[in-house]
């Protein structure tokens, strides 16, 4: 009885796919989608066809960009498909996102990471942060922006910067990159 | 236990007493402070929910140990003082009996230099290697912006060793998109026998830096302290603001505040079973849908606030702008349907066997060890600790609206799983409430800066907010926003050793703590 039951819901059964129409009711950005395109065309024009990796490193952020990072992983933005993606070791990395103020007692992580990431690394200073401080610049236990410990080639302002705006930097890294 | 048993028992200790709205202050010898705490505690199971620090020396040249006590069943703060003269700043520790002292007098004594003697683990907290010794930012004639020198000071982590034991290290930088912070597992094959953390990368300076602010200028750094309950630690500073200057803050306000925080509620409780489910078991269906619908939520926040993390709305004296009726219904309507979508998610997950083998017995919290340690917030409620602040003192419009506090008795993962469901539906049921019964008139009463001092308390989504805050001459003389992760991060040490070391990341974020919070 089980068996006919079984194979009654497999091949008479309710179609288990969900419709097309389904799929399509998230509100997509305009300005989103059309920055993404234009990186997905650079990106394959600079790396011959494959994908640009990325590496964030939290310096000393609130943890809201870090939130807004990983916003950038989900079905209404969905990065990959635009050719990027996050890696979990700088060894993979053409690309650094640094957050926050850079503290004291991150310093020397956030060296370290930039070291072991192979040349040429496009670092991008994201948020207010990590661009010289934000609020909490000249405090005892802050360095400074990103640039104080590495070199940085683009900067993201926003406190924290949002999806749109994140992904429309890493389209102005990839233009000058293309310029030098 | 009332206050007049208190004060009778002590009578011999207790060197001064006086009451001041919620708060009640007693004034002991530091020679008696640990003793004093300690009954209280054991005795009379008093929760131990804070121990800070003030410097003083400029008025009668001593340093101030504060221990604050929560009188749960009046309502009430105790607040019990000791003096420590600066030429001999020691006392006795606390925490050779009271285990929930023990990260916040490590703390003191880094930020103040004042010595807990008879500590079992005087090591450093926050100064890492490169602080230079004798450097105790919080005292008062330490500069907010003094540029220290770069010095190599011992930082000893613990160390198991014998036949077969292996250490682990991992972090500061992690492999996902998350804080930093240091995790030294010792195991011997899967299973972890210790595991100690090295926290305070991110110690940005927050008490200093608002030191010697006026209550507005501080806002924007309290609302920075953690990006995901900024309007939790908003709300708990305007609290301890608003009952220093005596502002009666309108009820429209008041409510609007409760559906802005239970909002801030759902989403992070939405992402949590999301990042449980889905990235801790590697389920990823549930991550892919449920941050999906977590951005609904955060959408709705930019309609709101206009910023995606519910800041920016709840401000000294009441709220900054006013949220119209529409956007109230869209709220509601939101913030329900999300949680159709979501509860059918969780179902799903709730109805593998792979997950619920992963989530049932893992990282499993005694009530006894949360108690012991101070747990607060959903951790300790999923160990059976009865305690919430919404109930407990109630602020914006909790005394009108009361809730219940939900338990849990499994004390692991799965409970602390579930119990994110739970808190989700009844803060939805909250919001239908709140909207439907919202009071017109005023949003903003005029806050003028009193002197004095207040406790400001908030049951944000991670758990209790205790924020400190003393004015003195219209400026902040010592504000210290206590976020839950300071009394919760200490509790790996229990929840971690007997499992293996995959299920870690699961319980971790289970509890989901804030570094940038904690390391304030």
């Amino acid at each position: 009885m089980k068996t006919f039951g079984l194979i009654n819901a497999l091949f008479f059964g309710k179609k288990v796919t969900e419709k097309k129409d389904n799929f399509f009711d998230l509100e997509s950005d305009e300005l989103f989608e059309k920055t993404g395109k234009e990186v997905k065309a650079i990106i394959k024009k600079l790396y011959g066809g494959r994908s640009l990796r990325i590496r964030a490193v939290d310096a000393g952020s609130t943890n809201a960009e870090e939130i807004e990072l990983t916003a950038l992983g989900n079905a209404y933005y969905d990065i990959d498909r635009f050719g990027l993606s996050f890696v979990a070791s700088p060894r993979h990395a053409d690309m650094l996102f640094v957050t926050g103020p850079v503290t004291r007692n991150l310093e020397r992580a956030l060296l370290t990471t930039y070291e072991a990431a192979p040349n040429p690394c496009i670092v991008v200073a994201v948020g207010d942060g990590a661009i010289d401080g934000g609020i909490w610049r000249d405090s005892y236990a802050v360095v400074g922006g990103a640039d104080k410990v590495i070199p940085v080639h683009i900067r993201i302002p926003g406190d924290p910067p949002t999806p749109t705006e994140i992904l429309h930097g890493v389209l102005n890294a990839l233009k000058s990159h293309k310029v030098k | 236990m009332n206050i007049q048993e208190i004060t009778k028992k002590f009578d011999k200790e207790i060197l001064a007493m006086s009451e001041e709205r919620d708060v009640i202050s007693l004034k002991v010898s530091r020679d008696d402070l640990a003793k004093v705490s300690t009954v209280l505690v054991n005795e009379h199971k008093l929760p131990l929910s804070l121990l800070f620090g003030t410097d003083n020396r400029k008025e009668n040249g001593t340093f101030g140990v504060h221990v604050i006590f929560s009188l749960d069943a009046q309502k009430k703060w105790l607040k019990i003082s000791a003096e420590v003269p600066s030429g001999d700043p020691q006392y006795l520790s606390l925490t050779a009996t009271i285990m929930a002292t023990h990260w916040y007098e490590r703390y003191l004594r880094d930020m103040f230099g004042v010595t807990p003697t008879g500590h079992p683990d005087l090591r450093r907290l926050v100064h890492h290697e490169n602080i230079p010794e004798n450097t105790h930012p919080l005292q008062k004639d330490f500069q907010w912006n003094a540029k220290l020198e770069k010095a190599n000071v011992e930082y000893p982590m613990h160390h198991v060793s014998g036949e077969g034991i292996f250490e682990i290290p991992v972090g500061p930088i992690h492999a996902g998109i998350i804080e930093p912070g240091h995790f030294r597992f010792n195991v011997a094959g899967e299973r972890i026998l210790t595991l100690e953390g090295k926290l305070f990368f991110t110690h940005k300076g927050v008490e200093k830096l608002l030191e010697g602010k006026t209550v507005n200028d501080a806002l924007p750094f309290v609302e920075r302290i953690s990006g995901d309950a900024s309007a939790a630690h908003a709300l708990a500073y305007c609290e301890a603001v608003e009952k220093i200057c005596g502002c009666a803050v309108p009820k429209r306000a008041q409510m609007l505040r409760a559906i802005l925080t239970e909002c801030e509620r759902i989403t992070m409780h939405i992402h949590d079973l999301a990042n449980i489910g889905g990235m801790g078991t590697g389920y990823s269906f549930i991550a892919a849908n449920g941050f999906r619908i977590k951005e609904q939520m955060m959408r709705l926040s930019q309609d709101v606030c206009g910023n995606r993390f519910w800041r920016g709305l709840i401000v000294p004296g009441g709220m900054k702008k006013d949220i119209s009726q529409e956007t109230l219904e869209k709220i509601q309507k939101v913030a329900n349907s999300a949680w159709k979508e979501m509860d059918r998610i969780v179902a799903i997950a709730l109805d593998s066997e792979g997950f619920l083998d992963r989530l049932q017995y893992t990282g499993e919290l005694p009530t006894e060890s949360a108690q012991a340690f101070g747990a607060v917030g959903l951790p300790a409620r999923a160990s059976m600790i009865e305690r919430d602040v919404r109930k407990d003192h109630p602020y914006a419009s909790f005394a009108e609206f009361p809730i219940e506090i939900i338990t849990k008795k499994s004390h692991d993962v799965f409970a602390r799983y579930r119990m994110r469901a739970k808190e989700i539906e009844q803060s939805l049921i909250l919001i239908d409430t709140l909207v439907s019964k919202i009071a017109k008139g005023d949003i903003c009463e005029k806050c003028i800066a009193r002197d004095g001092f207040a406790l400001g308390a908030v049951e944000s989504w991670r758990g209790e907010i205790l924020c400190a805050l003393e004015i003195k001459n219209g400026v902040i003389e010592r504000c210290y926003p206590r976020d839950p992760s300071f009394c919760n991060w200490a509790l790996f040490g229990i929840m971690g050793p007997g499992n293996i070391v995959p299920d870690f990341p699961l319980i971790n974020k289970s509890l989901n703590l804030s570094y940038s919070g904690n390391d304030l």
